[in-house]
């Protein structure tokens, strides 16, 4: 049985992004994310009242949207967590 | 996107449930004729898989392509009282076989809560990795 690395074929994309320069900044990528969030907890909001309303024919596609906004705002509580976090420590920094 | 996963299987129920609206629909009319009195006839999805590229990694998702009709021949019956009954007294019945539709219906089922099974997983793994996160 020939055993192949799964580094080849599932990691490359990182590899190739490694000689690249940075193009956008944290605040950029970090503000993208923000409203990504932002527009997958509204879109949540919407499907869940079109669910109330019973204007909606799959269930399915709710629960998805609900559960799409509730990890990513996760994630997001998370990361802000860490900004906050680093910024504290480098005010306690002693200069 | 990170998401991947959990739109495949929601596709996997959608299809499954699809499905289980068709055998609803042919047990409900196990024993009906359409406005012209011809049998109705036992209808069949058709899912096909959609290859979606994500990364280097070929996923793929279900779709219902379309909804054929059994081409099995229809049930007869003897009932000559029937006002639908042929010169021989013979009536056409729809060709659904309700202990068929039965198991494709438990099929649908169990493959629905595969698919739910599938979805939670792969939210409690994104979970687990935001999870490390909180230090």
């Amino acid at each position: 049985m020939k055993v192949e690395g799964i580094g080849n074929q599932v990691f490359s994309e990182f590899e190739t992004g490694k000689g690249k320069k940075v193009e956008k900044g944290f605040k950029e990528i970090f503000e993208e994310f923000l409203s990504e969030v932002n527009s997958n907890l509204l879109e949540a909001s919407e499907a869940e009242k079109l669910f109330a309303q019973g204007k909606i024919s799959n269930i399915e596609e709710v629960i998805y949207k609900v559960e799409k906004a509730e990890v990513s705002l996760r994630l997001l509580v998370e990361l802000r967590n860490k900004v906050i976090e680093s910024y504290q420590e480098i005010m306690r920094m002693q200069v | 996107m990170i998401f991947k996963g959990l739109e495949i299987s929601l596709t996997g129920m959608l299809a499954q449930r699809v499905r289980m609206h068709i055998s609803a629909s042919n047990l409900a009319n196990a024993n009906s004729v359409d406005e012209n009195g011809t049998p109705y006839r036992r209808k069949i999805p058709v899912f096909e898989t959609v290859m979606e590229k994500e990364g280097n990694i070929n996923v793929y998702r279900v779709k219902v392509k379309k909804i054929i009709e059994d081409p099995a021949p229809f049930k007869m019956k003897y009932d000559p009282d029937n006002p639908l009954a042929d010169k021989n007294g013979y009536v056409k019945l729809p060709n659904v076989d309700p202990i068929k539709e039965m198991v494709d219906m438990i099929s649908a089922i169990r493959t629905y809560q595969a698919n739910l099974t599938a979805f939670n997983t792969e939210k409690s793994v994104i979970l687990h990795a935001i999870e490390v996160l909180r230090a």
